[in-house]
């Protein structure tokens, strides 16, 4: 049976009676197309008998986009590949719509064709002529300056006419614009009234990283953002909470029972958490990184959020609030690293010249748009105890770092020595008879189980053997992209994956006083150094060798 | 490396199944495989066993397998079976080869191992301890049976399954079959849950009527519904007697006494009547399952249908004098192999199913 409708994916097309349709999103559940403007009016997928029982996780809603900082690379190589792939896996919902926000002139054709070509490098799933021409039917431009709140007042009429189009009144709004506009941008959505939604509807704001500089800019622009939307509406992305492997860390610990049993100071001996990078200050990125540094852009978001996967106690459910309960109370037990602490706890340092996949590098300080006399660091590694009853003794060595020999972010859990009785007899070279499990985060995303074999032949001897899970080899697809997750979670209401307010402050409030010591002491502890392409400068070293352990050979 | 298998869905001879092997050797030559190729990765997350009593299924299994060990890395046992009398009738081949695909991240070649059987003899004996003898340890298993059930579907074999896989648009006696399957699932010991492609086929029918009824114009439209006509393409009756049930179930409606393979007498919450009638068409089609529905009532019509290319389904809604209300849903599986890759990828239990067949019982 085929309809007097006539249907054409990508295409417009004539419906009766003499109305005008277009087709308005791409291969969602399900695409819809309706005339303009609508009659029809939306309701929360719960309240639709037919729709009970079809998802095991909270469902994204028809809803507009608008992504300020639209013609920025976040946009370009994140953002809309990952739209575009949710939409190749059937996943977007239906009647969506993209709106970019940007202050450079141009028209929607041209911004498409910006789009297409970026998708075409950077979307997981393989750019399809045909999807890519039916989806980009609903992305627009709209240019005006941040500061602009006539600029707000237009995007405001332009989203009416959507929202009346389209029958839904729904708002995401993604704040992807260099961290110096956040303010202006939440303050002038407030002015513009942009921040409430039609009745029935809602209103949504996802805000990029950095997340202020300090505790008192964070709270600064968390009570910006606290004026303007309501915390339940506020999506504070860390797109590490985003990847598979991160994820998986609650699985693999209260989903398998043999390791919550081990998983404290009676049986775990250390963690260490690794983030190194084999990149400097490529491509212009001296710029903002000489105004950050490791420890302000990693440490205090993706690796403490991290740290506070591996630390948290079980959650009393999966619900936003359950799990963020328990990792901001991980945060609030951190150890205070004091003046007095700060140089036995903390190691700093900057690459020099060295040599990364057989090419010369250039040191820190003399990579472009970097101070020459620059004191922010390119590489840290601190000692941070989590003063609770599960971990009361047990370090958790975290270290980040830029030119590093590889790029690797793992986590370990070192495991106690077995009591010494039977094999202490046994030589074995160097310090290989404690377990190690670890936490491939990126690449090569897995977990692996270090333990000890006896070597095949007569005589008694032992060397360590890895059994290794590898995400590529046991699940042959590529995993989803971080911002993919993200982005259908924020479209559908779940704030598990993002930081919370008091998570966010509490993460600064610890990283002040690190950075305070540093800047503020009359005798700050040295800025070491390290050649580019080693890992890491000797004294983070020897800080573990003060405490007889070891960095983990990565 | 491991043998090409790039093979022809239309190839029935048994070259495709790879190397022939004694069955008391299969373990040592599939060792000796892997470690002759290093460069091929060994993958499995699961047993999957595919089993046929049909004729010469063995080469059209291997290759619905090459299709779905691309989405699902498998230990995988094909399994041809038929019944012999006699001791001396019990005959057993074997062959080994490899599934390989390129994944995604890093261009390796991923390999599913395929082991395939050729039984002849005493099948509710044979059966369990090949299959049992070749399982990787500690994977789950899934069973995809396929056709009606034999004396081969005894106990013994159906406590270890995990996941059932079946099709049961294509049993010929559905109350027969359906008894058998109660009867195993309420052995002691039985763990398995189902997974009928029925329910895959009808997965974006439901999207597609449940998108219909987003907006609470059709919702209050649902109550003035007053006669419902489902299309299904040839062999297909049941798969539309189950969106049938399906819809009944969720739009609250009762089943009438009255009731047949191709009608429904249905009521409403308010007592009035409700027709359904179940028509087949003789289109051809890249989907076979159910082409079109229609919903219709006082000031109200909701239709679903297959669009010209195969890959959509078509819905328009359309109330009083509003202007149409139009959805497209992909129709993401439909050849064999794509619905059971999609419906491993969706291993829980379907909450409504028994009760579908519940409500269908008197009616087939």
């Amino acid at each position: 049976m085929i309809f007097d409708f006539q249907w054409k994916l990508g295409q417009h097309c004539i419906a009766p009676p003499t109305m005008m349709v277009g087709l308005v999103a791409s291969s969602a559940n399900s695409t819809c197309t309706e005339a303009t403007p609508s009659y029809w009016t939306y309701m929360p997928y719960s309240e639709n008998p037919f729709r009970q029982q079809f998802a095991t996780r909270p469902t994204p809603e028809p809803c507009t986009v608008v992504i300020f900082g639209a013609t920025g690379d976040l946009t370009h190589r994140k953002l809309v590949p990952a739209l575009y792939s949710i939409a190749a896996d059937g996943e977007l919902p239906p009647t969506l719509k993209v709106v970019g926000f940007a202050r450079r002139e141009k028209d929607d054709a041209t911004f498409r064709n910006e789009l297409e070509a970026a998708n075409r490098k950077h979307s997981r799933a393989t750019h399809d002529d045909a999807l890519w021409s039916t989806f980009s039917e609903s992305i627009h431009y709209h240019c005006s300056e941040f500061q602009d709140v006539e600029g707000y007042r237009a995007l405001g009429k332009r989203l009416d006419a959507i929202d009346k189009e389209r029958g839904t009144g729904n708002r995401l709004f993604y704040v992807a614009s260099a961290p110096e506009f956040f303010d202006e941008i939440l303050e002038n959505l407030r002015t513009s009234g942009l921040n409430k939604a039609p009745a029935g509807s809602w209103a949504r704001v996802v805000v990029e990283k950095p997340f202020g500089t300090d505790l008192p800019s964070a709270q600064n622009l968390n009570s910006i953002v606290s004026e303007t939307f309501a915390e339940r509406d506020t999506f504070r992305i860390d797109h590490y909470l985003g990847k598979e492997t991160a994820q998986n860390i609650m699985v693999l610990r209260f989903a398998n029972a043999i390791f919550e049993p081990l998983w404290n100071n009676r049986y775990i001996d250390s963690v260490q958490i690794t983030c190194a990078e084999n990149l400097g200050m490529e491509g212009g990125r001296g710029g903002y990184y000489d105004k950050s540094g490791a420890l302000r852009d990693m440490v205090q978001n993706h690796l403490l959020q991290l740290l506070s996967l591996v630390a948290m106690e079980p959650p009393t459910d999966l619900s936003a609030d359950g799990v963020r309960d328990e990792k901001v109370k991980v945060i609030r037990s951190l150890r205070p690293i004091t003046m007095a602490d700060v140089a036995e706890s903390v190691v700093r340092g900057q690459y020099i010249e060295g040599s990364v996949d057989g090419k010369a590098v250039p040191g820190y300080r003399e990579e472009d748009r970097v101070d020459p006399e620059s004191m922010t660091e390119s590489y840290v590694a601190l000692k941070i105890y989590v003063d609770t009853w599960r971990w009361e003794g047990v370090p958790f060595y975290v270290r980040m770092g830029k030119q590093l020999p590889k790029k690797a972010t793992e986590i370990s859990v070192h495991f106690r020595f077995p009591p010494s009785v039977l094999f202490n007899s046994i030589p074995m070279q160097g310090d290989v008879r404690g377990n190690v499990l670890v936490m491939r985060i990126q690449p090569d995303e897995g977990i692996s189980l270090r333990m000890l074999s006896k070597i095949p032949g007569a005589a008694l001897r032992m060397e360590p053997v890895k059994m290794d899970f590898s995400y590529s080899t046991s699940f042959g697809k590529a995993s989803p992209e971080a911002y993919e997750r993200l982005l259908l979670d924020a479209i559908a209401g779940d704030a598990t994956l993002f930081a919370r307010r008091d998570e966010v402050e509490n993460a600064w409030r610890f990283i002040d006083q690190i950075e305070n010591a540093w800047h503020n002491n009359p005798s700050p502890p040295p800025m070491t150094t390290y050649p580019a392409g080693t890992w890491g400068p000797q004294e983070a070293d020897e800080m573990l060798e003060r405490d007889s352990r070891t960095w983990r050979r990565i | 490396m491991p043998p090409d298998t790039t093979t022809n869905p239309a190839d029935d001879s048994l070259s495709s199944l790879g190397a022939p092997v004694s069955i008391d050797n299969i373990e040592a030559s599939l060792k000796a495989l892997w470690s002759a190729n290093a460069t091929h990765t060994r993958c499995s997350l699961i047993n999957f066993v595919v089993y046929s009593e049909r004729e010469n299924s063995l080469a059209r299994n291997a290759a619905l397998l090459a299709d779905i060990t691309s989405d699902h890395a498998c230990r995988a046992l094909v399994i041809d079976a038929q019944t012999a009398a006699g001791a001396s009738a019990t005959l057993v081949k074997s062959w080994i080869t490899a599934h390989c695909h390129l994944n995604q991240a890093g261009g390796k070649a991923m390999c599913s191992e395929q082991i395939a059987f050729q039984l002849r003899g005493n099948l509710p004996k044979l059966v369990p301890n090949t299959v049992f003898a070749h399982l990787d340890s500690d994977l789950p298993l899934a069973f995809w049976w396929q056709g009606g059930f034999s004396s081969a579907f005894d106990s013994h074999l159906t406590r270890r399954i995990d996941r059932l896989v079946i099709d049961s648009a294509s049993w010929g006696d559905p109350q027969r079959e359906f008894a058998t399957l109660q009867a195993a699932r309420q052995q002691s010991g039985a763990r398995f849950i189902v997974l009928d492609l029925v329910s895959t086929r009808l997965f974006a029918h439901r999207l597609a009527l449940a998108a219909c009824f987003d907006t609470p114009e059709t919702l209050a439209g649902l109550d003035r519904i007053d006669r419902v006509t489902i299309h299904h393409h040839a062999g297909q009756r049941f798969t539309a007697q189950t969106f049938a049930a399906w819809m009944t179930l969720k739009a609250g409606w009762n089943l009438e006494s009255s009731c047949t393979s191709d009608s429904m007498q249905l009521s409403k919450g308010d007592g009035q009547a409700l027709q359904l009638d179940l028509l087949e068409s003789n289109e051809v089609t890249r989907c076979p399952g159910v082409s079109a529905v229609t919903l219709s009532g006082t000031d109200i019509d909701v239709s679903l249908a297959i669009d010209d290319s195969g890959r959509y389904l078509q819905s328009k809604v359309t109330i009083g004098d509003r202007p149409p209300l139009g959805c497209l849903t992909p129709l993401l599986a439909c050849s064999e192999a794509s619905l059971v890759s999609q419906r491993l990828r969706q291993p829980g239990n379907d909450a409504l199913y028994f009760r579908i067949w519940n409500l269908l019982l008197p009616c087939i």
